[in-house]
């Protein structure tokens, strides 16, 4: 999650609409779903100024972006005059123009361009507003996106894993975020018994043993599985500390992966071995309690 | 963003380059009434050269083209608007509210 404060003017528009820009890009979206998003936010900003404050320079704009393998999150906070959302009409688009109110149109237009808005008056703190925009359905073509991004996204992939709660969301978000990453198939082993939390009778979510010959080899050696020359389907162990937790398959026989995707599976997997083991030792913990 | 002028016999083509926000759009707005003040109504807005416009554009294009249309006397019409630009106009309603150009040129050639 990134964070920034802008002070509330008109003249910090452009700016705030440039770090929903870079988060947006930064998320995988295209172009148009950038525009949408920058629209968005400026309108939100925009009204926050003129209604929330009542003016230029009264307070502050906080914006944070996050995203993960569903889309973008934008939370906008403020701490002028709470907004009653329901005191806005929706503007009449076909009135002639001598009709035609001038205002409004904010609110129309952030419902147009996000799939959620949600306003939430805080009373004397001012307002949340929070407004998602979900990745369209279609696989993003990965060589749009840059190695710096993909790095990010091991990253935040790393931090999103901690706080899922349950060893089948975890195996979602590995699974969407891989495929969304390096535009593949991905099959994903974990050994179960290594994340089982004891007395909990938990139905089982994998098969005792790698089905795949390729996972089954790199999971009992603890060496990825790739052959020479051959770097259409390959096969990582997730290792930590000597113990071997199991096998991440990445397959993508158009387009084999490149040296520079093999060296970002690598880090992946190092970081997502780290988070498992992170994850299920806090849920021991909450387990105890 | 950066406004031009230019004046032609029949109309004048305001050149609309950067972006149009909350913060700039009171400039389009002056740049506009300016025109009026000396008596133009007639005026095409090439949008070719406009990164972005929000809402506040929008508005502004709105109380131009109102007081440009009143006693029949003109109107403001557009020219080459980019296309997520337009989506936005339409997605509001603005589209039937104005001629739409496909060159600057042409919609000059309109008047």
């Amino acid at each position: 999650m990134r964070t920034a404060i802008f002070p509330a003017r008109f003249d910090e528009l452009d700016s705030i609409r440039g770090f929903a820009t870079q988060a947006a890009r930064d998320a995988g979206m295209d172009d148009s779903e950038t525009y949408a998003i920058e629209l968005a936010i400026d309108e939100a900003c925009t009204n926050i100024i003129e209604h929330a404050y009542q003016g230029e320079n009264r307070g502050d704009i906080e914006c944070s972006c996050e995203f993960d393998a569903a889309g973008l999150t934008v939370v906008i906070r403020d701490h002028g005059k709470p907004f009653d959302p329901s005191t806005i009409t929706t503007p009449d688009m076909d009135a002639d123009i001598d009709d035609r109110a001038v205002g409004g149109l904010g609110v129309f237009l952030m419902k147009k361009m996000m799939d959620e808005v949600r306003f939430e008056p805080m009373g004397e703190s001012g307002n949340v507003l929070t407004m998602k925009k979900r990745r369209k359905k279609k696989r993003i073509n990965s060589q749009f996106l840059s190695q710096d991004t993909r790095w990010r996204q091991v990253i935040q992939l790393g931090e999103l894993l901690i706080q899922k709660e349950s060893l089948a969301t975890r195996r979602d978000l590995i699974v969407d975020t891989v495929s969304h990453l390096m535009d593949c198939q991905v099959d994903l082993w974990l050994d179960e018994n290594l994340f089982r939390l004891p007395g909990l009778n938990q139905s089982a979510l994998f098969s005792a043993k790698p089905a795949d010959g390729a996972m089954l080899d790199a999971f009992t050696t603890g060496i990825p599985f790739a052959p020479k020359g051959q770097r259409a389907s390959l096969a990582f162990p997730l290792t930590n500390g000597g113990v071997n937790l199991g096998v991440l398959q990445v397959e993508r026989p158009a387009k084999p992966f490149r040296p520079k995707e093999i060296e970002i599976l690598e880090g992946l997997v190092g970081h997502v071995s780290l988070a498992l083991v992170a994850a299920h030792r806090f849920s021991v913990e909450q387990w105890r309690i | 963003m950066e406004i031009t002028t230019k004046h032609f016999k029949h109309c004048d083509l305001l050149s609309i380059k950067g972006k149009v926000d909350s913060y700039t759009a009171p400039d389009l707005t002056k740049a506009i009434e300016s025109l009026n003040d000396n008596g133009v109504f007639k005026i095409v807005l090439d949008l070719g050269g406009l990164d972005y416009m929000s809402s506040a554009g929008f508005r502004a294009l709105l109380i131009g083209q109102r007081n440009c249309k009143r006693y029949n006397r003109g109107e403001i019409v557009l020219a080459r608007v980019p296309k997520k630009i337009c989506d936005a106009l339409e997605l509001t309603g603005f589209t039937p509210l104005f001629r739409i150009f496909e060159d600057a040129t042409a919609a000059v050639g309109g008047f």
